[in-house]
């Protein structure tokens, strides 16, 4: 894991007394709240429906235990005891005082975290494949590119003032896309070319929002060197030519349809035909020196098979659903559940998130991811500690065996949270979940991906869900789209709209009849997406309105 | 309209009152004479095309800044120095003092906002602002007056300085 030096140590530092100034600047007048809006966005400081909302940033989604440890301390200290990871792997509170902001950010800084770019229209967190250095399908852990950009874009003097804001995704695993690269402002994946060099696929142009658009390439490869001085290219031609008058034309995914892809890809490439590379390039020997941070822990060998046959049923259940096979032999990937029925999707309590910083530190070397799809992740366990990370989950309740089933929700915060909401999509997630309640039922309907939106601005990412749900309100009325066939990986797809709103009952019944009608139609070994590509929408959307 | 160059310039080569400032529609004209010209308004979503071609022609060049927002002349201002421009380049308008580092390492000399601006937000408002950070992350973006030091440069140094010791 990355940790600070004297430099980063010294900038984070700044950053906090700037942010301290601005607070003071904003409170005796001096900046207007016009003025004040875009600085503390960029702080990550949102003014919500009911207070202000601190977005922490984790980048890459990989966190060390000291670090989760201290955003407990923050939940208790500054919020109501709970904090939310949110669909881009940060972690967000929803209840600080204005006030108290610039101490939470000097906590956070001193345990070498921030909260900077997490919101505003300038270049985002960077987030990662969340199995990033544990994942046998992947070229390179792509964590160190992460932070090597994470340094690159912090307060980037000529891109922090962009038309829109600006999300990049990396991952290591271009042939399971766990970090939805094809849905980013740039995606970039680890890729070697015909010569075996490793280097980057550029996608560009992606995003989900009012106009879901799958990103194309930008460029096919090109090498560790030249990187940035191509993203440099890039953003140049972005915030030159970017839409300024309308906020819902000036993401770049708009730029990129309304020049078509070759006329965008022939401006970066003149841009880059003018840049001199070597005065942007960070070179071999300082990316070396990021990516020796991110080097695999020191793994045990000759680790016993776990006997399955004499472990209680929930445990092997659990172990089914939330564990995946490691690249390293003995060990295993265990996802955390942060999907309860009986909490919003992606909270976690302060002491749920000591739990798992304690877990961490007994069985996962110390570190913990968060993850795209609102969980956690214990990257790298000894399989013959699984059951007592599950003990330990148990104790926690986070024990809920639910990952990549129909219970594994992805939500916005809706109305409850949400000044931008037209409908709320907490409730709906959890109704979702108690219908579908029965483990045995959510194994025998397999992968499934539902993702809650309650507003078109898609911060559920109902769009790539595969069935997706938009909440809107028409005359003081909530109601609810449906799209289905979205994909958010590789197969990146966005999915087809059935037809008119339903009311959030119609809306539940509704998708049990569609899971019912794939559990008839289903070929052996079809997923849910696999049924809705071979048959078409027909059969769904008829099951789906069936009682309308 | 009377104005306030915040600049770390010597007052001798601030350009111009307001009025002064040629709009980019009398460029062409004012091309065709052998005069000098004195100070360039430049909108922030020109066509550079006749500006870079005339490089040496301008003793100043103010880029407009219509909303603080709006950063779209930053990357102009790094255009015009890659191109070669060594007069004065000004970011003229609706800037805040939270973006004067920004401005100065992106290859302003100075800064222009109204008297009214300049008094709201405080002139020790933007002086302070310019002493916030020492470092920055981005490689030829450094400023004497602000982020002196590169990170990257600063751990390549330190890197050679470890070698030489060993």
């Amino acid at each position: 894991m990355y940790r600070y030096d004297e430099f980063d140590a010294e900038f984070v530092r700044s950053r906090v007394a700037q942010f301290r100034g601005q607070v003071e600047r904003r409170l005796d007048g001096r900046l207007t709240e016009a003025e004040f809006r875009p600085l503390r966005l960029m702080n990550g400081l949102y003014l919500q429906l009911h207070a202000y909302m601190l977005r922490v940033a984790v980048p890459y989604g990989t966190l060390r235990s000291s670090q989760l440890r201290m955003l407990a301390h923050l939940a208790v200290e500054y919020d109501k005891g709970y904090g939310h990871v949110t669909t881009r792997q940060n972690m967000q509170f929803n209840w600080p005082v204005l006030g108290d902001v610039p101490d939470m950010l000097e906590d956070l800084a001193s345990v070498d975290m921030h909260a900077i770019q997490t919101s505003g229209n300038c270049i985002r967190n960077v987030t990662c494949d969340p199995y990033a250095g544990a994942a046998a399908d992947e070229i390179e852990d792509p964590r160190p590119l992460a932070e090597l950009l994470r340094q690159w874009s912090m307060l980037h003097p000529e891109f922090s003032f962009l038309p829109r804001k600006f999300k990049i995704a990396v991952t290591g695993a271009p042939t399971h896309d766990r970090a939805m690269v094809r849905a980013h402002d740039i995606g970039i994946e680890v890729v070697r070319n015909e010569a075996g060099e490793v280097g980057y696929h550029v996608i560009v142009g992606g995003g989900l929002g009012r106009t879901p658009v799958i990103g194309q390439t930008l460029r096919d490869f090109i090498s560790k060197d030249d990187l940035l001085p191509y993203l440099e290219a890039t953003m140049r031609v972005y915030n030159r030519f970017g839409n300024r008058d309308n906020k819902y034309k000036a993401r770049i995914k708009i730029l990129v349809r309304d020049l078509g892809i070759e006329k965008f890809k022939r401006l970066v490439d003149e841009e880059y035909a003018q840049l001199k590379p070597s005065d942007i390039r960070v070179g071999k020997e300082e990316r070396d020196r990021i990516a020796t941070y991110f080097a695999p822990p020191a793994y045990a060998t000759n680790i016993q098979a776990l006997d399955m046959t004499r472990q209680p049923e929930a445990f092997r259940k659990w172990v089914d659903t939330n564990v995946v096979a490691h690249t390293q032999a003995g060990y295993a990937i265990v996802n955390i559940s942060l999907k309860d029925p009986d909490r919003a999707p992606g909270d976690v309590t302060a002491d749920q998130m000591r739990a798992v910083a304690d877990l961490a530190d007994a069985h996962s070397f110390g570190e913990i991811r968060t993850t795209h799809q609102q969980n956690m992740v214990l990257a790298h366990v000894r399989q013959d500690a699984l059951k007592a990370v599950w003990d330990g989950l148990v104790d926690a309740g986070l024990e809920d065996a639910n990952i990549n089933l129909i219970g594994d929700v992805i939500c916005c915060p809706g109305m409850d949270f949400c000044a931008l909401a037209t409908a709320r999509s907490i409730p709906v997630a959890q109704k979702i979940a108690e219908r579908f309640d029965d483990h045995a039922r959510q194994q025998a309907i397999g992968e499934m991906q539902i993702k809650i939106s309650g507003c078109i601005n898609a911060c559920g990412h109902h769009h790539v869900g595969h069935i997706g749900i938009l909440g809107l309100e028409k005359a003081g009325v909530e109601f609810y789209q449906v799209t289905l066939g979205g994909d958010a990986t590789q197969t990146a797809a966005i999915g087809d709209r059935t037809g008119k709103g339903l009311s959030e009952e119609e809306l539940i019944d509704g998708i049990e009849r569609i899971v019912d009608r794939y559990m008839v139609e289903r070929s052996a070994g079809e997923r849910f997406l696999d049924t809705y590509r071979r048959l078409g929408a027909e059969p769904f959307k008829e099951a789906l309105y069936a009682d309308a | 309209m009377p104005t306030l160059d915040l600049t770390r310039v010597t007052p001798a080569q601030q350009a111009a009152d307001a009025t002064e400032l040629l709009p980019l529609e009398a460029l062409e004209d004012a091309l065709d004479t052998n005069a000098s010209i004195a100070a360039l308004d430049l909108p922030s979503d020109a066509d550079l095309t006749p500006v870079l071609s005339a490089l040496d022609r301008f003793e100043a060049i103010y880029v407009q800044f219509p909303a603080f927002v709006n950063g779209r002349g930053f990357s102009l201002a790094r255009i015009l120095r890659r191109a070669g421009f060594t007069g004065q380049l000004v970011a003229n308008g609706q800037l805040i003092p939270d973006q004067f580092a920004f401005a100065l390492q992106c290859g302003f000399d100075s800064v222009r906002v109204s008297d009214a601006e300049l008094a709201r937000h405080t002139p020790e408002a933007w002086q302070a602002a310019l002493g916030e950070f020492d470092v920055t992350y981005q490689r030829g973006y450094t400023v004497a007056m602000g982020p002196a030091t590169n990170i990257f440069d600063a751990r390549a140094a330190k890197r050679a300085a470890g070698k030489a010791a060993a």
